[in-house]
């Protein structure tokens, strides 16, 4: 159907008060959509996700770069012109008008005869379990409800090149998100869209995209799929907004000791294999200030593993979760989440050994938060 | 102190009650009034006051000055609220697009209302005045005849609606821009980015969504045209020959004129009832719509 390219796109809001003074929103964005895929605008509130795709739909003014679909630039063309189809997270249904006749509403301004729009109307009512609620008026509906129109709103738009979603599915209960998540998927797969979807859920992004674009403060951070993004975080930030329970983060500093690198976190030394002490070597302009990053999963507690790196802290608390636990240890200060499965024997206040695979460690620059590779 | 607390707890709502006693006494009071003396022959200058029944009403509809004046009154009521109504839409629109001078514009807009209307129909008869006016002066100046205005008994009504659109389209004109202004805007983002044609948004969602809004501005408008008395007497006094005589005119030259008071008062329970069915019917709608638009 389409692909969308977005080329080094900024995005400025001028301040109402303070002249001159800028707001930038989004910074220099590139990535492209190619035809048939699911690509999640994924970051915390205020990141520039939902600019970004309003500025793809034409209801933002794109201040500098180009927005093209279909290799055709976009830039100067109408929302209409683009041949897009969006649900909004404001759901922004008709008022006046029934479910019925809000999913109907383009289908009607298109002149599609009244037998088809009930057949399309018929299936993506049943796919979003809104069959019910069709006569309903949008006043009347709970939030999650009207979620669900303004994604039917936008599923029954055929003619779409490209579908848009700002946040389709936040306001629903985590058992029909769950359920949306793989219907979306499937539709997504089933019926070839090309699908840009914003989430601030790292769930949402990793189980349904097949390209993440992740953001912050208007820049993106990395650009890649979801397993890129889980096993080679191109910096802090992307380690530390994806997986749950969060990576942890021990801040280390370099020493040189008989032709070994090491970094030391307190009395622990973690010696580093040659390729990475060399690269580290490299860009050492960060006073020797590194991080190691280690996620909760890969961190076994109290079984020695051969060959691994290993800490000793004092348990703080133990948060039993149902099929895991996460075993919060305190090392000088520094709290160490460890994901346990099943339920964990151990108790607060004893000390305890824990062990970690140097392949599974992240090491990123303190200052420029950057990965090492 | 007791027995002060007590008497103070005992009265205080009833004291607190006490304004909106007399106000609805002061306005049920004269009103009552006035429909029992319709049922009278109260006339100031022989002093007679004996009930004679239905006898004004069942004269109201012998009486073909009263079919006129009734005749009168819609055709007013209707061309005036179509003025205004249209014209106060378009020019809410206009003034909604943001256009540069947009303050002056509304505060040079709103100027009509602020005069009395008496003086606005001084001023307008002035201007439609047949020889010395401004507006046959220009109308002769383009080519055209000039018109008799407010002295042709075909063009007076007319003019006096006309007289009546330039006072209160701005009041019609503000409530709709209120209402524009207070649309969401989403809906609208919705719309563009589906491809709807402007034509079709606004058919099928500015409409309802602005019905509310229209509704009350036809429910003051008609209610205000209805029993309109101040530009038509300074204007026109009802003529030529009855050619504006509307239902309050009418009642004013029987009671002040012809000190007739029970006929006068049989006019003005006709129009109050007309003017009652009318806002009923309209607030009716008005409900309706806004629970279309805002649920519950």
């Amino acid at each position: 159907m389409a692909e969308v390219k977005v080329e080094h796109v900024w995005k400025f809001y001028r301040e109402e008060a303070g002249a001159g003074q800028r707001v930038e929103a989004v910074k220099d964005a590139t990535f492209h959509c190619n035809d048939q895929e699911f690509l999640c605008l994924l970051g915390p509130s205020g990141c520039g996700k939902t600019s970004t795709l309003r500025m793809i739909a034409g209801l933002e003014h794109i201040s500098r770069g180009d927005i093209y679909i279909n290799n055709r630039r976009v830039n100067n063309l109408l929302p209409k012109d683009r041949m897009l189809a969006m649900s909004f997270e404001s759901y922004a249904l008709y008022p006046p008008l029934s479910v019925y006749d809000n999913i109907a509403f383009p289908l009607r301004a298109r002149k599609y005869p009244e037998q088809k729009i009930k057949e399309k109307i018929a299936l993506v009512a049943d796919l979003l379990e809104i069959g019910d609620i069709l006569h309903f008026r949008p006043a009347k509906l709970s939030g999650g409800e009207q979620q669900r129109v303004s994604l039917a709103r936008a599923l029954v738009r055929e003619d779409a090149q490209v579908t848009l979603m700002d946040e389709p599915i936040s306001h629903l209960d985590a058992q029909l998100k769950a359920k949306l998540r793989i219907d979306l998927k499937r539709i997504q797969r089933e019926w070839g869209l090309t699908v840009i979807y914003v989430t601030h859920d790292q769930l949402e992004a990793l189980s349904m995209a097949d390209k993440v674009v992740v953001m912050n403060l208007g820049e993106i951070q990395q650009v890649g799929t979801p397993d890129d993004l889980y096993e080679k975080p191109a910096n802090l930030f992307v380690a530390g907004f994806i997986g749950e329970p969060p990576m942890n983060f021990l801040e280390c500093v370099m020493v040189k000791e008989l032709d070994r690198v090491y970094l030391q976190f307190h009395d622990f030394a973690f010696p580093l294999d040659p390729q990475i002490s060399q690269a580290i070597e490299r860009e050492n302009q960060s006073n020797g200030k590194w991080v190691i990053g280690i996620r909760p999963g890969d961190i076994v507690l109290g079984v020695e593993l051969k060959g691994a790196y290993s800490m000793k802290g004092t348990i703080y608390s133990v948060e039993p979760l149902g099929e895991s636990s996460i075993v919060t240890v305190d090392v000088h200060g520094q709290r160490v989440l460890v994901e346990v499965a099943g339920t964990c024997a151990e108790e607060e206040g004893r000390v305890v050994s824990f062990f970690f695979r140097k392949e599974k460690t992240h090491i990123f620059n303190a200052l420029t938060g950057k990965a090492i590779q | 102190m007791e027995l002060r607390r007590s008497f103070w707890s005992r009265n205080i709502a009833l004291l607190l009650f006490l304004p909106a006693f007399l106000l609805t006494v002061g306005i049920l009071v004269p009103f009552g009034y006035s429909v029992v003396m319709s049922f009278t022959n109260f006339n100031l200058t022989t002093g007679t006051s004996d009930f004679i029944g239905i006898g004004n009403y069942l004269k109201l509809t012998r009486d073909p000055e009263f079919w006129n004046s009734l005749k009168v009154t819609l055709l007013f009521t209707v061309g005036a609220v179509i003025f205004e109504v249209g014209i106060g839409f378009i020019a809410a629109y206009l003034l909604n697009l943001g256009l540069l001078g947009q303050k002056i514009w509304r505060t040079l807009f709103l100027l009509p209302v602020m005069l009395p209307p008496t003086v606005a129909a001084i001023m307008w008869k002035l201007m439609m005045a047949p020889i010395q006016g401004v507006f046959n002066y220009l109308l002769q100046l383009v080519g055209f005849a000039g018109s008799e205005w407010l002295g042709g008994s075909s063009t007076a009504l007319l003019s006096v609606i006309l007289i009546d659109a330039y006072v209160f389209v701005p009041f019609a004109g503000m409530i709709f821009l209120a209402g524009v202004q207070n649309l969401p805007k989403e809906p609208y983002e919705a719309a563009a980015v589906d491809g709807v044609s402007n034509w079709f948004t606004f058919r099928k969602l500015t409409i309802p969504l602005l019905k509310p809004v229209i509704l009350i501005v036809l429910l003051f408008r008609i209610m205000d045209c209805l029993k309109h008395f101040d530009i038509i007497y300074a204007a026109t006094k009802g003529g030529p020959a009855s050619a504006t005589m509307t239902l309050s005119v009418q009642a004013y030259y029987h009671s002040f004129r012809w000190t007739n008071m029970g006929y006068a008062f049989a006019h003005l329970v006709v129009l109050w009832a007309i003017v009652y069915v009318l806002s009923y019917f309209l607030v009716g709608q008005w409900k309706k719509a806004v629970s279309e638009v805002h649920g519950g």
